[in-house]
């Protein structure tokens, strides 16, 4: 497999189309054009009070009026109202604080499968196109963003900014990346939120090839410190149907396991099972308050992203 | 016990190393690729994969089974019952072998200077030597027309059998050798343990009757019996041959030409000239240039006259080739004054009105004498076989029921040769003709009787029909012909349709049959379907009934054989006429080289003397003596079948037209039969397993291995 420091549009300047980066196309930004970084379900306290805010003080922006629920602070009801209609409501308010968004980058062997032609396209591409993306939209509302991989732990880690200049750190980083070995994500994710102190957006873009359990352990514990977190599954199409090939010695790219299948013979089967493993990794990703999105395709990740972690500035 | 026809085949085996070659290529074939869902794979053949890794350590053993079970096919394995491998091992394994020798006349043929029969017996000799030890116990079965076992029982002294086989002498009688054979398996049945026939014979065609193949010859051999048959190695010998020399009338009248006749047959794949010439009393009397085309065969005829009564001697020859037995052919001429007839009756010949009396008075209208016909006359419970040889023609005009004894001399005396005209015109006819028909194959007799009709004068039965081309009218006029239409006839039987070898000679006008004539046996039989007794006919009323009698009476025997020629392997039995002065003296025997010969049995049975010969060595003219006086002659021919050389090519697979060579005679053949063949057995198990190995492939093509 090349290595992606060999392709002849890895560095940073704008190339045809209006190519950033290879990993910021010009395509790709066109297509992420009128959308700001606003994931859907962040916590927004359905159950007011059962978590305390770890920001004090109020907010000044008026967002809406709530009808009264025994527990809420006397002194948010809104008495003029109460006065008029007899009815009691609480006024909300928005706080406009700033954003931080953490994105992880699986770095293991397994995510380097994929076309080694010039038009590269692995899965780990298609994982930094989607970490790029992210952090340009994020960068783009001058929110924070730090961008991380892993690899047998945090290997690489560009800490939060919100300058946009840091993004081209970020480019440099994910494009000296070389993906091998293992990722450990569970302790990528440990060791990554140790070094953040306040609550934010989580975003893991792996394969998921691993410890699941583990994972899901670390998962659940971004949850319960109070993390959005989301988890972008990025598989190869062959990893759903399997290549067209006959008789082929499969081996494992992080372990030593291989297998010899006659391609055609297996492939229904292994669909099935493939569904069926996919069926429960999204639902043990979702019963851990984690959203889940499978992203299988050479471009899939672009509308994966937009479904969960953008809104449309013009519709909002 | 299984034992290998072809134990070679098994070098076949090591083609197992191919199945083993390409499974060792095979496993290193595909391709590899590193893959990130490795685990989801595994996942999904778990369940499949102890069965998997079986898979094709399975297929590598089902090829390479595949493969063996074929070459153990190639090598032709047999499966000899345990009792017979028990057998054989408590009897020391030695081989019984039985050595049948060919002695038939065919084996006098001489071809390229070499006697055919020295040949037969120095291959017997080699074969004798090639035998597996010096012990083996052999027995010799010599095949003539009676196959003999020359030893009693089977020997070890080889030396013996070599010697009894120089000692040997061809025949010169017909052999079949299907009867050596039998004798050779019964002589087998006897001994335990291997067991073999060897064939030592110049592979006469005709002397294998009923046998096209190997697997047809082995089938009269115990079971498991292995066939050898030593080839013949003299060169093709063609040959001319004489036969069937005949007379006609055979007893000519003195003074009456007679044809004497003779079959002349080319065997040979060429045309042929030759020159026929004829003797009579060792006197050139004729000769006759012909030429024959390949396998042609002609009849030569001479016509000769004899003035006086005495027994001559007739010869027939033509220039000697490679078989000299058959270049002559003989024949005794009896010249008679008149036709000898037998009439037999109730012993009322002479009671006006009886059928006896008509006959006679029909034959001999001039108050007994006549010139054509010498009568006799005989009551039916008085008949012998002297009294019927003595005539050529046995009329038999009233019987009642005819004793066994009388049934069974007038059946020799047909098979014999003898005509023989019954007149059905009595109630006991119909169960005697149904006994002497029980004597010989179905459709012996011209017609069968229905029920006996007794029609009242208005409504008698008429012959409106004759057949004017047979000999028996040949005389006749049409307004002869006519003439018979006037006959009534009262008491006729109803008849059955006319059997496939009869000839009608008339009919009545309700189209039953009134006579009809078949051959029976050698000789002839003349069945009338009415009598001229008086109370069932009036013919005896008309002339046109004498010209019918004397008719049918002198051309009844025109085909017969005469009583004085046999054919060499014949037991034969003659009555010599009552000795004269010398009764009590016993007479002697000159062969055809004027020796006396010792084979001679004498018996006095009812005032003649019998003479059985039981063999005789050779063709010719034998003559009985009284003394110096010879009172007896009869000819010895040999038989035609024999003459024959062309040899037969035994197939190993049965079918009649089939043809192959046989088999080289050091290749001993298994019997087909008794050790069963398993090689079909072991091509159907190779099938299977083909069968089981292809869905294995395709269950393979489905699923995986680690």
């Amino acid at each position: 497999m090349r290595r992606t420091s060999d392709r002849p549009e890895s560095r940073g300047t704008h190339g045809r189309g209006g190519t950033i980066h290879r990993f910021l196309r010009g395509q790709d930004l066109e297509k992420l054009r009128g959308y700001r970084f606003n994931p859907p379900n962040r916590v927004s306290g359905a159950l007011t009070g059962k978590h305390a805010s770890l920001q004090r003080g109020r907010s000044v922006e008026f967002l809406e009026y709530r009808q009264y629920q025994p527990g809420d602070p006397l002194a948010d009801v809104d008495w003029k109202v109460f006065a008029r209609s007899d009815r009691m409501f609480v006024k909300r308010y928005e706080h406009p604080a700033e954003l931080s968004v953490h994105v992880l980058v699986d770095a293991s062997a397994s995510m380097a499968y994929g076309d080694d032609s010039e038009i590269a396209d692995t899965k780990f591409d298609r994982a930094c196109r989607l970490a790029s993306a992210a952090a340009f939209l994020v960068l783009k509302q001058h929110d924070r963003v730090s961008v991380s991989t892993a690899q047998r732990g945090l290997r690489k880690h560009c800490p939060p900014s919100s300058l946009l200049s840091c993004l081209r750190e970020v480019l440099e980083m994910l494009d000296k990346t070389k993906p091998e070995r293992t990722a450990n994500l569970a302790l990528a994710l440990e060791q990554l939120s140790a070094q953040i102190e306040k609550r934010g957006v989580f975003v893991l873009v792996s394969d998921l090839h691993e410890d699941l359990a583990a994972t899901l352990d670390a998962l659940s514990s971004l949850r319960r410190q109070g993390h959005d977190v989301f988890v972008f599954h990025l598989l190869h199409e062959h990893e759903l149907d399997l290549p067209d090939l006959s008789e082929v010695t499969f081996e494992d790219a992080e372990s030593n396991a291989e297998a010899r299948v006659n391609v055609e013979a297996i492939r229904s089967s292994y669909k099935l099972h493939v569904q069926q493993r996919l069926s429960e990794i999204s639902s043990e990703v979702s019963a851990r308050g984690v959203r889940y999105s499978l992203v299988a395709g050479q471009d899939a990740w672009i509308p994966a992203l937009l479904d969960q972690l953008t809104s449309d500035r013009r519709r909002s | 016990m299984i034992e290998l026809v072809k134990p070679n085949m098994l070098l076949g085996l090591a083609l197992i190393a191919l199945p083993v070659l390409a499974h060792l290529l095979h496993r290193h074939a595909p391709r590899r690729l590193k893959f990130p869902a490795v685990r989801w794979l595994i996942e999904t053949t778990a369940n499949q994969r102890s069965w998997i890794k079986l898979r094709r350590p399975l297929l590598l053993l089902l090829r390479c089974a595949v493969v063996a079970l074929i070459a153990c096919a190639f090598a032709r394995p047999e499966w000899q019952a345990p009792s017979q491998a028990a057998d054989a091992a408590a009897d020391g394994g030695g081989t019984s072998t039985v050595l049948v020798l060919d002695a038939s006349l065919s084996t006098t043929q001489v071809g390229a200077g070499a006697p055919a029969f020295e040949v037969l017996k120095s291959t017997a000799l080699r074969a004798l030597e090639r035998l597996k030890s010096a012990d083996e116990p052999v027995q010799l079965v010599i095949a003539r027309r009676v196959p003999q076992a020359v030893f009693d029982d089977f020997t070890s002294n080889h030396a013996a059998v070599a010697h009894e086989i120089r000692a040997q002498v061809a025949s010169s009688e017909r052999a079949e050798l299907t009867a050596a054979l039998t004798l050779a398996g019964k002589q087998l049945a006897k001994r335990k343990g291997p067991r073999k026939v060897v064939i030592v014979s110049d592979m006469q065609s005709s002397s294998f009757v009923g046998i096209a193949s190997i697997a047809e010859a082995q089938r009269m051999l115990p079971q498991g019996t292995a066939l050898q048959i030593e080839p013949f190695e003299l060169a093709p010998v063609s040959n001319l041959a004489l036969s069937r020399p005949s007379i006609h009338p055979p007893r000519p009248q003195l003074g009456q030409a007679a044809r004497l006749g003779v079959v002349v047959q080319n065997y040979s794949d060429r045309a042929q000239s030759l020159v026929v010439q004829l003797s009579i009393d060792a006197a050139e009397s004729g000769s006759r240039a012909l030429e024959l085309a390949p396998h042609g065969q002609a009849q030569v005829a001479f016509q000769a006259t004899f003035n006086t009564l005495e027994q001559h001697a007739v010869q027939f020859s033509i220039p000697s080739d490679g078989l000299a037995a058959d270049n002559a052919a003989y024949a005794i001429a009896r010249p008679i004054d008149a036709l000898p007839v037998l009439i037999v009756g109730r012993g009322d010949e002479n009671a006006p009105g009886s059928a006896a009396y008509y006959v006679s008075r029909a034959l001999a209208p001039e108050s007994g004498s006549s010139a054509a016909f010498s009568l006799s006359q005989i009551r039916q419970n008085a008949l012998t076989a002297a009294a019927l040889e003595r005539n050529s023609v046995v009329v038999i005009a009233d019987a009642d029921a005819l004793s066994a004894d009388s049934v069974a001399l007038l059946e020799q005396y047909l098979r014999r040769g003898g005509s023989l005209l019954y007149f059905s015109g009595h109630a006991a006819a119909k169960a005697n003709l149904s006994a002497l028909a029980a004597k010989f194959e179905a459709g012996a007799l011209p017609f069968e009787l229905g029920s006996l009709r007794s029609n009242a004068e208005k409504s008698a039965l008429r012959m409106v029909q004759a057949d004017a081309r047979s000999p028996v009218f040949g005389e006749f006029s049409p307004l002869d012909l006519a003439a018979l239409a006037d006959f009534r006839l009262t008491r006729t039987w109803s008849t059955t349709a006319l059997a496939p070898t009869a000839h009608k000679l008339i009919e009545y006008d309700d189209h039953s049959i009134a006579a009809a004539h078949a051959s029976v046996g050698r000789g002839r039989l003349l069945l009338c379907n009415w009598s001229p007794a008086f109370d069932a006919s009036d013919v005896g009323n008309f002339g046109a009934f004498v010209a019918l009698m004397q008719s049918m009476i002198s051309t009844l025997p025109a085909h017969g054989q005469s009583f004085d020629a046999y054919t060499l392997g014949d037991s034969i039995v003659r009555v010599v006429p009552e000795l004269g002065s010398a009764a009590s003296r016993v007479p002697s025997l000159l062969g055809p080289d004027a020796t006396r010969l010792a084979q001679a049995n004498f018996a006095v049975r009812d005032r003649s003397i019998e003479l059985r010969l039981e063999r005789a060595l050779a063709p010719g003219i034998y003559r009985v003596l009284d003394g110096t006086k010879p009172v007896d002659a009869f000819a010895l021919n040999v038989d035609e079948r024999e003459s024959d050389l062309s040899r037969l090519l035994l197939t190993a697979a049965a079918g009649p037209h089939a043809a192959a060579q046989l088999p080289a005679a050091s290749e001993a053949l298994e019997d087909s039969e008794t050790a069963q063949p398993l090689w079909g057995w072991l091509v159907l198990a190779a099938l299977l397993l083909l069968a089981l190995e292809s869905m294995l492939v395709v269950s393979l093509q489905r699923g995986s291995s680690t």
